[in-house]
């Protein structure tokens, strides 16, 4: 093979490889339709903790809160909970929601000083 | 020349699959913030209970929508309809078919194809003091208005009573039927309440407000002909209503075809 036949493979290759990724990543990249909860937004999963938080303080059912939270991929329900918890405190949510989601955390066992104006009296 | 036309054939070939391997195989595009509208439907529909359930705590009727704009069409009020019954037929919890029936009602859903007796034109409750003697002869068509009581969200009850019945003659429909409206305490419908009906042999139960389209309290059972139904509400079995059959009904020429009992309970 000669040089230039060499040089010649070598370029096309480049070509052809970043022809490939463009393809694969951007004219056809591989989509997700069915994905679970645990890949969704952090904002997304925020707002699913809080429904779950709502729901719980209208059951007390903490085993379902707990497979609910599971679900979104928290193993560790409490500083899951805590963490949403504190962003929402920062963001300023509303204050029955604030107590909701401080209350699914607090009963996970997980506070924090930022929590202790919502909690439970 | 040749030759080096097919190495360029030959370099461009294994790149492009190499860049593809990468692409598909290797690294994929990672999907770490999606949105729940590419949520499995079986996430979707765990999402839609979370979001009704929680619109029953906290009656925020916007948030619900907005919380139902994002999963897409899977959220549309015919949906959140369709998975109530679903969740009936399927013996989910009473608490997530109510909250389903409740938001169903509120987001005023109406149906794909209209039901036999959608398109009603009368409407006429009975009032909080109609007798609950059975009817002694058959009436005009009385059918609950789709529009015409506000829907109310469901609050912890505790109890029903049972207003009065009476026989509702409408060649339209298809079956006989019992039609249970259930109203709450200012007179509005209440959806998602529990009525059981029971026969010699057997007993079936269903929700009301899972025909939003009919009104958000109401509900109804295809009636057998030949057997005697007794119906109750699960939440307070003193509101029972024993011995229905199926009352014959005549149109002007005197021809005879099966009417529906309506049954109406009124939270205490």
């Amino acid at each position: 093979m000669s040089r230039a036949s060499v040089l010649t493979f070598v370029v096309f290759l480049a070509l052809g490889l970043a022809g490939g990724l463009y393809f694969g990543w951007v004219v056809s990249p591989v989509e997700y339709v069915d994905t679970a909860p645990f890949s969704l937004h952090q904002s997304y999963k925020d707002d699913y903790i809080l429904m779950i938080a709502a729901v719980y303080s209208g059951d007390g059912d903490l085993d379902a809160a707990r497979a609910r939270l599971t679900a979104l991929g928290f193993d560790d329900p409490g500083p899951a909970g805590a963490a949403a918890a504190q962003r929402l405190i920062a963001a300023g949510g509303p204050e029955a929601d604030l107590r909701r989601i401080v209350r699914l955390a607090a009963d996970f066992g997980v506070t924090t000083p930022e929590m202790q104006p919502y909690l439970p009296p | 020349m040749m030759r080096r036309a097919a190495s360029a054939l030959f370099g461009l070939a294994v790149g492009l699959g190499l860049g593809l391997l990468y692409a598909w195989m290797i690294s994929p595009i990672q999907y770490t913030d999606t949105t729940p509208n590419s949520l499995r439907a079986d996430y979707q529909a765990d999402y839609i209970q979370l979001v009704a359930r929680s619109f029953a705590i906290d009656n925020d009727l916007e948030r619900a929508r907005a919380r139902l704009t994002a999963i897409g069409e899977a959220g549309s009020a015919q949906s959140v309809t369709a998975l109530a019954q679903r969740t009936a037929a399927s013996g989910g919890e009473v608490e997530t078919v109510r909250s389903l029936a409740a938001l169903a009602a509120a987001l005023g859903a109406r149906p794909a194809s209209p039901t036999p007796n959608a398109n009603a034109a009368t409407t006429e409750l009975p009032g909080p003091t109609a007798t609950p003697e059975p009817a002694a002869t058959t009436q005009s068509t009385v059918i609950p208005s789709p529009t015409a009581a506000p829907t109310r969200t469901p609050e912890p009850s505790v109890g029903f009573e049972f207003v009065g019945k009476e026989t509702v003659c409408d060649p339209r429909l298809a079956q006989p039927l019992i039609q249970v409206l259930t109203l709450g305490r200012d007179g509005s419908q209440t959806p998602g309440v529990e009525v059981v009906v029971e026969w010699d042999g057997g007993f079936d139960h269903f929700f009301t407000g899972l025909k939003p389209e009919l009104g958000a309290g109401y509900g109804d059972f295809a009636m057998t002909p030949g057997l005697i139904y007794n119906v109750r509400l699960a939440a307070d079995p003193s509101a029972v209503v024993t011995g229905l059959a199926v009352e014959n009904c005549a149109d002007n020429s005197g021809k005879t075809y099966p009417g529906a009992w309506q049954l109406v309970f009124r939270e205490k």
